[in-house]
């Protein structure tokens, strides 16, 4: 167990805190979208000093590297000032798993490897190229090689792309839990718990609207939910609504209600993913009331990803031109 | 018109008129065509316009699912979602023939049993936009196929229908006039030899009265 002497966060709480009344606030989304066009929008992101600077970033479509950009910032900025790089490494390994994911579908597809790979993992993109090609392996955690080898194994047999995604998130997830649970924090592993149960419950109801079978949902689910299978496995050939119902009386049990509603008004198709979102920002800001330690650099990381994810949404409603309600209705609450 | 540099002989007028006769039936024979082909262009046309109506009606709500997909992935995921497609379609081209036209037609089939199996991304960090998405997409590609079937039916009959009408034309407003006023020509010209013949014959008979009998006709 990796234990955490909140004494040597004393600076990077600090800090943390005096940069997070920095965060976008509700106040900025609405001066975005109440801007004329996107070109004025993306002048509020300037403002609050996004990306590294220079002038590589102007234009509205140079948006999404602004963004990039500004959620690298972000976890290098972590990586300083936290005095244990595993509590940071553990949320950079998504960008890990998501670049394996990519070279392996460009190598079974045949293809060429597009550049997409990201570089805030904890193996540089290029690193990893290198490692794929020549079967590498020794820089990755076991539950990775795992995974990747499981892959090979499975897309030789059934040729299926998407087996890869299934079984590489299923990977991240197991690992996250691990690197999470291996920190002696229980914010941390309330973390875990949370996006490894919404996870679920998110892929849950797409699954059963799509119709697919428990076969398939079975594949899907993630293990170390505190929601049982049990549970899914009972609804697997019932209505969303009658899972909702079965999950009542989790801390899910509100979110995915009021989700499903604003999915059924037809006002927000993805208006679980929304609420279930909103309920995660909220329980990190318990972080607000720890003075120093691990927390407040976590929640700021999470913080930093669901302000970015409403500026992106903001800048593509804006660029394609779409009205400010449907955009609003899909912005995620801040933390701040 | 025209009349067209000919020998004005009796069996040019002879080639002249079986030539007519061709053009005649030919120019009947293709306003045929340019009829019938015009009302099927027409029924292609109209079916065309509803289909186009129904797919862009869809492919507008395929691209605004996508937009808001977007907005709620970042590129790279939505990218790496759709790198590798699941479906694999085989699409079979062949050719129909509508009044001389080789209208094309297009059929696919999915390769794999179950069409509904069209996902080719993991669900964990993937938006439930982009499920729509797809799902209408897929629904819309034999729309879509069909309409580009349609579409080049409609541009190969329309130029058929052009060169149909351009040779229509011809004959009847070049063709068969001239042929009409060539041998119109020549029968005249026949006729006036005719008649020249008859009046020299006539004469030469005067000119044999005059010297048999010391006769003048006054």
């Amino acid at each position: 167990m990796l234990r955490i002497n909140e004494g040597d966060y004393s600076y990077a709480s600090g800090l943390i805190r005096a940069k997070e009344p920095k965060l976008l606030g509700n106040s900025h989304f609405a001066r975005m979208l109440d801007s004329p066009a996107a070109e004025d929008a993306i002048k509020v992101l300037t403002e609050a000093d996004y990306g590294f600077g220079g002038g590589n970033a102007s234009g509205i479509f140079a948006f999404e590297r602004l963004l990039a950009d500004e959620m690298k910032k972000c976890f290098e900025l972590l990586l300083e000032l936290a005095p244990k790089a595993e509590v940071i490494k553990a949320f950079q390994r998504r960008y890990d798993y998501f670049n394996v994911k990519v070279l392996l579908k460009a190598e079974f597809a045949g293809i060429e490897i597009p550049p997409i790979l990201a570089d805030t993992g904890t193996i540089a993109g290029d690193d990893m190229k290198r490692m794929i090609r020549e079967r590498d392996y020794s820089e990755f955690t076991e539950l990775m090689t795992g995974a990747v080898n499981e892959v090979y194994d499975v897309f030789a047999r059934t040729k299926d792309p998407q087996a890869v995604d299934l079984i590489l998130d299923k990977a991240f997830y197991r690992q996250l839990t691990a690197d999470l649970k291996a920190i002696d924090s229980p914010f941390l592993w309330n973390i875990a718990e949370m996006l490894t149960d919404m996870t679920n419950i998110k892929m849950f109801v797409r699954a059963r609207s799509l119709n697919k079978s428990w076969d398939f949902i079975k594949k899907l689910l993630l293990e170390d939910g505190t929601i049982s299978e049990e549970v899914y496995f009972k609804n697997s050939d019932k209505s969303v609504e009658d899972f909702a119902e079965d999950i009542r009386k989790s801390k899910y049990g509100e979110a995915v209600k009021k989700g499903l509603e604003l999915v059924r008004s037809g006002k927000n198709s993805s208006g679980l993913e929304k609420m279930l979102d909103d309920l995660f920002i909220g329980s990190i800001r318990s972080a607000k009331l720890v003075t120093i330690g691990v927390e407040p650099l976590i929640a700021y990381l999470f913080a930093k990803e669901a302000e970015i994810r409403n500026v992106r949404m903001i800048m593509t409603g804006k660029i394609n031109g779409l009205p400010a309600d449907m955009i609003r209705e899909r912005l995620r609450e801040v933390y701040v | 018109m025209a009349r067209m540099n000919v020998n004005p002989t009796r069996m040019v007028l002879t080639g002249l008129k079986k030539r007519l006769r061709t053009a005649r039936r030919g120019h009947k024979l293709l306003k045929d065509k340019r009829d019938e082909l015009m009302k099927r262009f027409l029924e292609v046309v109209r079916e065309n316009k509803t289909l186009r109506e129904e797919a862009e009606e869809k492919l507008q709500l395929v691209h605004s699912r996508f937009v808001m997909a977007r907005a709620e992935m970042n590129t790279e995921l939505l990218e790496e979602a759709l790198m590798f497609p699941k479906q694999k379609v085989e699409l079979s081209a062949s050719t129909k023939n509508i009044m001389s036209v080789d209208v094309p037609v297009l059929e696919f089939h999915t390769e794999s049993d179950d069409a509904g199996d069209i996902y080719p991304y993991g669900f964990a960090n993937t938006s439930s936009e982009l499920d729509v998405a797809i799902a209408t997409l897929s629904e819309l590609t034999p729309t879509l196929l069909k309409l580009a079937e349609l579409e080049k039916s409609a541009q190969l009959m329309a130029d058929e229908i052009e060169k149909t009408r351009r040779r229509v034309n011809a004959l009847e407003y070049v063709l068969i006039p001239n042929l009409e006023e060539t041998i119109k020509y020549i029968v005249m010209k026949l006729d006036e030899n005719e008649r020249g013949n008859l009046t020299r014959l006539m004469k030469v008979k005067d000119m044999m009265l005059e010297q048999a009998h010391h006769y003048e006709y006054k």
